[in-house]
């Protein structure tokens, strides 16, 4: 599961859904992997926008690579600011933590209800037991 | 200038729809001048393309500078259609090759010398009739008077010509005078097909301007596909649900039912980044535990891997996805992520609807019994967590979440909120829904298409079949957050209340009840 998945996910429970603790989910037992990918900076440009930076920082700091996610977006503009065009080089570093990072194995755990959600080569099962639909 | 989107006769209820997809891809508006189901030739119009005595235009640009962003602008918009082959310009049209003689000298003698030295080739294209070779050579020997010099070249011209010929099935009475009249004449009578039942009404002298993609059906056809299932989508409508939600490069496209992904490929082809998910990660995994032997092959086969973000497995009704949450103002919290979702239902006719859950005891006693105990139903009625030697069930290998039975109409309602608060402002939402066609009476059965306050239908395309139809539905996300009056539960209650009683697959879900029913023919009756 990419970096950049995890940014767009919460917990499934549904009371947890207004607590700010259930976003982002927290990886716990996480085994890494790079995968290579075109670059697309139409993508990522686009992108940006939509993700939701303390989140990836948590995310990121997390698995020991802060060092990668710049202190501020760079997709988001002030209104003060003009056409600075973002940095092609600050563009593929964001696509190589977004894109290129992801988790293989390991578990997603909701800081408010503690929940486990787990991760097997890749992919993430989000299905709720009974007792919590 | 007019031009002639050349359709394949096929989908026709399709074809309209998309030619305004593609205006919206294009940012170029495009209108019809004449359409009709009955025939591949479509003539259309380019307003924005079209000022020639406009005086700005020549200040920076010679004509044929002009010319050439014009036709480049109308090549990028045919290079994204799936349903029509190729568009022309179009030199001159007639009812048949006389008036047609007379409609190019009129109207487009002016240019005849732009391509006097360029290498051609003409092409020959009858709807509803065929020459023979010595036909086509005498068809294309017709038009010598347009002076062309340059070499003529099967392979590559820098130039091609192509020769419309429409022939349409005739009229009761167009039958009836061919029976007295002498075979195709030349004393005014309609040249008329007889072993094809047709007459010639239209024919057209164009030059091709570009091609469409609709060789991607062969690429993506399903006989080659290395991963598919029973309910995959053919790929042509795939492409077309994906063309119709404008994917497009630089977006992010979902299919929250993606089964063995036929939507994200084709979202994909047409450069998007996506993602699935699905109650049953089994459909999208195939028979290896990771994606590689499932639809991970698939975009390998298609050298889409790069547009690829995730598979996983969720439900719809207790979905994982950061949703704009309702009655806030937007802000970095809950933007709404998606450009596009693009997907195909189940509509529990093969494989029931389902939902994460357990059917209630007290539901079930209630079914059985009106009378049931109420307070013994209560106690029951809330499922506890399962523990397996003290360990929790869930946590334990191999466990499979329960599901319950879904209401049909409740599924569609859910699919739209989801979309209306996910998708960007202008993001669509692309989905089929089925419905039957008649009623228990055999009369013909309205379709309620659902609605949403933050979604426009932009549009509906209906493919029938016998006892039953399927459609695309097609939604634009309007601007504005969600309004936190709006709840399903309050928009449907009496609905909502009738499925937690509603316990079997057809009660549920009236589509599949009259897709098995037998048709009942009593329209002649006592």
């Amino acid at each position: 599961m990419k970096l950049l998945t995890t940014n767009f996910l919460t917990c499934a429970v549904k009371t947890c859904k207004t607590s700010p603790l259930s976003f982002p989910l927290h990886f716990k037992d996480a085994t890494l992997e790079r995968t290579e990918i075109d670059y697309n900076p139409l993508f990522i440009r686009n992108v940006l926008p939509r993700v939701n930076w303390d989140a990836l920082t948590t995310t990121a700091t997390e698995l020991g690579l802060q060092s990668l996610v710049p202190a501020r977006n760079p997709g988001t503009r002030t209104e003060t600011e003009t056409e600075t065009d973002i940095k092609d080089e600050e563009l593929r570093k964001l696509h190589n933590l977004l894109l290129e990072t992801g988790v293989v194995e390991g578990k997603l755990v909701c800081g408010n209800c503690g929940f486990e959600y787990p991760i097997k080569e890749g992919v993430g099962n989000f299905l709720l037991p009974a007792h919590l639909v | 200038m007019d031009y002639l989107v050349r359709f394949a006769q096929a989908h026709e209820r399709f074809r309209r729809p998309e030619l305004e997809a593609l205006a919206d891809l294009a940012r170029l508006p495009c209108e019809i001048v004449s359409y009709a189901e009955n025939t591949p030739f479509c003539i259309v119009w380019f307003p924005t393309l079209q000022n020639p005595g406009n005086a700005n235009d020549t200040d920076d640009m010679s004509g044929l500078d002009r010319r050439e962003t014009v036709e480049q602008a109308v090549r990028d918009f045919e290079s994204r259609a799936i349903l029509s082959k190729c568009i022309y310009e179009i030199w001159g049209q007639g009812a048949d090759y006389e008036e047609l003689d007379r409609d190019v000298t009129q109207r487009s003698r002016h240019l005849w010398d732009l391509y006097k030295h360029h290498s051609f080739k003409f092409s020959i294209d009858c709807y509803g009739s065929s020459q023979d070779a010595e036909q086509q050579r005498r068809t294309i020997d017709r038009f010598k008077y347009l002076g062309l010099l340059g070499k003529i070249r099967m392979k590559d011209p820098q130039v091609e010509f192509a020769v419309l010929e429409e022939w349409l099935p005739m009229t009761a009475a167009g039958r009836a005078a061919d029976m007295t009249a002498a075979h195709a004449s030349k004393d005014g009578t309609v040249p008329v097909d007889r072993v094809a039942g047709t007459s010639l009404r239209r024919v057209f002298l164009a030059r091709k301007i570009g091609d469409s993609q609709r060789w991607l059906r062969e690429k993506h056809d399903l006989k080659k596909r290395p991963y598919i299932s029973t309910t995959s989508m053919d790929a042509e409508l795939a492409l077309v649900t994906a063309n119709m939600a404008l994917a497009s490069p630089g977006k992010m496209f979902l299919d929250p039912f993606v089964g063995t992904g036929g939507f994200m490929v084709a979202a994909a082809e047409l450069g998007a980044v996506v993602m699935g998910s699905d109650i049953d990660g089994r459909s999208y995994r195939g028979k290896g535990a990771g994606l590689e032997k499932g639809v991970g092959a698939n975009f390998k086969k298609y050298g889409l891997e790069h547009l690829f973000v995730d598979c996983m497995c969720s439900d719809l009704t207790n979905t994982p996805f950061r949703r704009s949450a309702r009655g806030q103002k937007p802000s970095s919290q809950n933007v709404r992520w998606l450009d596009g979702i693009v997907c195909d239902p189940p509509y529990g006719v093969r494989e029931g609807l389902k939902v994460l859950g357990t059917r209630t005891r007290r539901a079930v006693l209630l079914a059985s019994n009106a009378d049931g105990d109420d307070l013994a139903a209560a106690a029951a009625d809330t499922p506890r967590e399962i523990l397996v030697d003290g360990i929790p069930a869930h946590k334990l290998p191999g466990y499979i979440a329960p599901k319950k039975p879904y209401s049909f109409s409740r599924m569609l309602d859910d699919i739209l909120d989801f979309a209306a608060a996910t998708l960007v402002d202008g993001g669509r939402l692309a989905f089929w829904m089925p419905s039957a066609n008649e009623n228990d009476l055999g009369e013909e059965e309205v379709t309620v298409i659902p609605t949403h306050p933050h979604l426009l239908l932009k549009h509906e395309c209906v493919q029938r079949f016998n006892k039953w139809s399927r459609r695309l539905l097609v939604y634009e996300r309007l601007p504005g957050h969600l309004d936190s009056k709006v709840e399903i539960d309050e928009l449907d209650g009496g609905q909502a209340v009738g499925d937690r009683t509603a316990q079997t697959a057809d009660e549920l879900n009236p589509f599949r009840k009259r897709y098995f029913q037998p048709v009942v023919d009593n329209k002649n009756g006592s």
